[in-house]
């Protein structure tokens, strides 16, 4: 039996193993710097494509004026609102105006029960009725006190009474003359309340003081209205709703470069791409709450 | 009008559905009588009768055979208002309560009145095969 090897390997097995080992360790360091520097490249082209062109605007010098903007926000209010109110208290009864209703002058928006009040025009009327009756009975009683007197006196000179008689229709006359004056100024007290109770009654309609438009109501059908210390809001009318008003609070550091009459430009959230115009009316020495955001120019 | 079966539908629900205040949306018609506060009398009362259009927001006033179509017309679920040339009415929902004022050069005249809202037509009889 025989033993068939190489003879290289049989001469130098080590070295060639080593061989190996460094070839393929060789292979692979080689494999990673071509990959090293195939990354490397791209990064480079990757960024060169990507980088910014720098472009440059010139203009010619010039001078002018520096606008000069404040910016601050404000509520978006109708120039004249009106406040209608209560003067009488009750629980309203109808309701004839609600919001967004076109109104003019005098016309009713809301009643209150009548009720009570009536009643007491009612009780006054009579009140002065009765005191134009007791007016009549004591001119009654004044003629017939005058006719006695009268008699009276013609008779004390002839003797047939005394004169404490006379005296006494005298004193009768004079008052009954006292008692009509009396039931006159009763009547015009009378009459004086009944003018009273018909204004009451009256306040019981609920008018428009302008022409506008409801912006407001405060109240429902059922509702009592009490009108005691603080008269109640019932309506808010807006007299012109194409006047509109920008009431804003300006910091002190940019209230000092603002005049009356400086254009001013306005936005409002419900139209953020339209901006209106206007211009600086009043400065007002009062805090107001911001809501909305104007600018203005000067 | 024959319905088919094979929709599924019966004929007489589809009739209720065609005639109902939803579908048709007519006018609706409010009978008033005035009173003329100023007169201190209940005799002078006079009849009106306001046909109005919730959808079409419109108002019209019909009295003494003539028919006037208000402006500013404002319908609301509490209140209905318009106005004419020189006159205003208000009708509160709630009560049916009536008022209409007249403007003079210095004073106004105020009437008041009660209405009624009268039954819309019945739905068309269902016709059945």
């Amino acid at each position: 039996m025989l033993d068939v090897t190489d003879p290289r390997q049989t001469a130098h097995p080590g070295a060639t193993a080593r061989l190996r080992t460094a070839l393929a360790s060789l292979r692979w360091w080689l494999a990673a710097a071509i990959g090293c520097l195939l990354v490397g490249i791209g990064v480079i082209y990757w960024l060169r494509a990507t980088r910014m062109q720098v472009s440059y605007a010139t203009a010619r010098v010039t001078t002018g004026i520096v606008a000069r903007a404040v910016t601050a926000t404000g509520t978006v209010n109708p120039v004249l609102t009106v406040t209608v109110g209560s003067y009488v208290s009750g629980v309203i009864r109808d309701q004839y105006c609600d919001f967004n209703t076109r109104v003019r002058v005098g016309q009713l928006c809301a009643k209150i029960d009548p009720r009570p009040y009536q009643a007491v025009v009612n009780q006054d009327r009579a009140n002065r009725a009765n005191a134009r009756a007791q007016l009549l009975k004591d001119q009654a009683n004044l003629t017939y006190d005058q006719i006695a007197y009268r008699r009276d006196v013609g008779l004390v000179k002839r003797g047939i009474v005394s004169q404490d008689t006379v005296d006494a229709a005298k004193s009768a006359y004079d008052q009954a003359l006292a008692q009509i004056e009396v039931d006159k100024a009763v009547i015009e007290q009378d009459e004086a309340a009944l003018e009273l109770a018909l204004v009451n009654l009256d306040y019981t309609n609920i008018v428009s003081p302008v022409s506008g438009t409801v912006v407001s109501r405060n109240i429902t059908v059922g509702q009592t209205v009490a009108a005691s210390f603080q008269t109640p809001t019932l309506f808010l009318i807006a007299t012109d709703l194409t006047q509109m008003e920008v009431d804003t609070n300006v910091s002190e550091s940019d209230v000092g470069g603002l005049r009356e009459g400086d254009t001013a430009t306005f936005v409002v959230e419900a139209f953020p791409n339209r901006t209106f115009a206007g211009k600086v009316l009043q400065f007002r020495q009062a805090r107001r709450p911001c809501k909305t955001s104007s600018r203005m120019t000067s | 009008m024959i319905f088919p079966r094979s929709a599924g539908i019966s004929a007489p629900f589809l009739a209720a559905v065609l005639a109902s205040p939803v579908a048709s949306a007519a006018p609706e018609r409010l009978q008033c009588l005035l009173t003329d506060t100023d007169a201190q009398s209940a005799v002078e009362q006079r009849p009106l009768v306001i046909l109005f259009d919730e959808d079409a927001n419109t108002m019209q006033v019909q009295e003494s055979g003539r028919t006037s179509t208000l402006a500013d017309v404002s319908i609301t679920m509490t209140s209905m208002s318009g106005a004419g040339a020189n006159m205003t009415i208000g009708v509160s929902r709630s009560s049916w309560r009536i008022v209409r004022q007249t403007y003079q050069k210095n004073s106004v005249r105020t009437e008041f009145g009660v209405c009624s809202l009268t039954v819309p037509p019945p739905p068309a009889k269902p016709i059945s095969r």
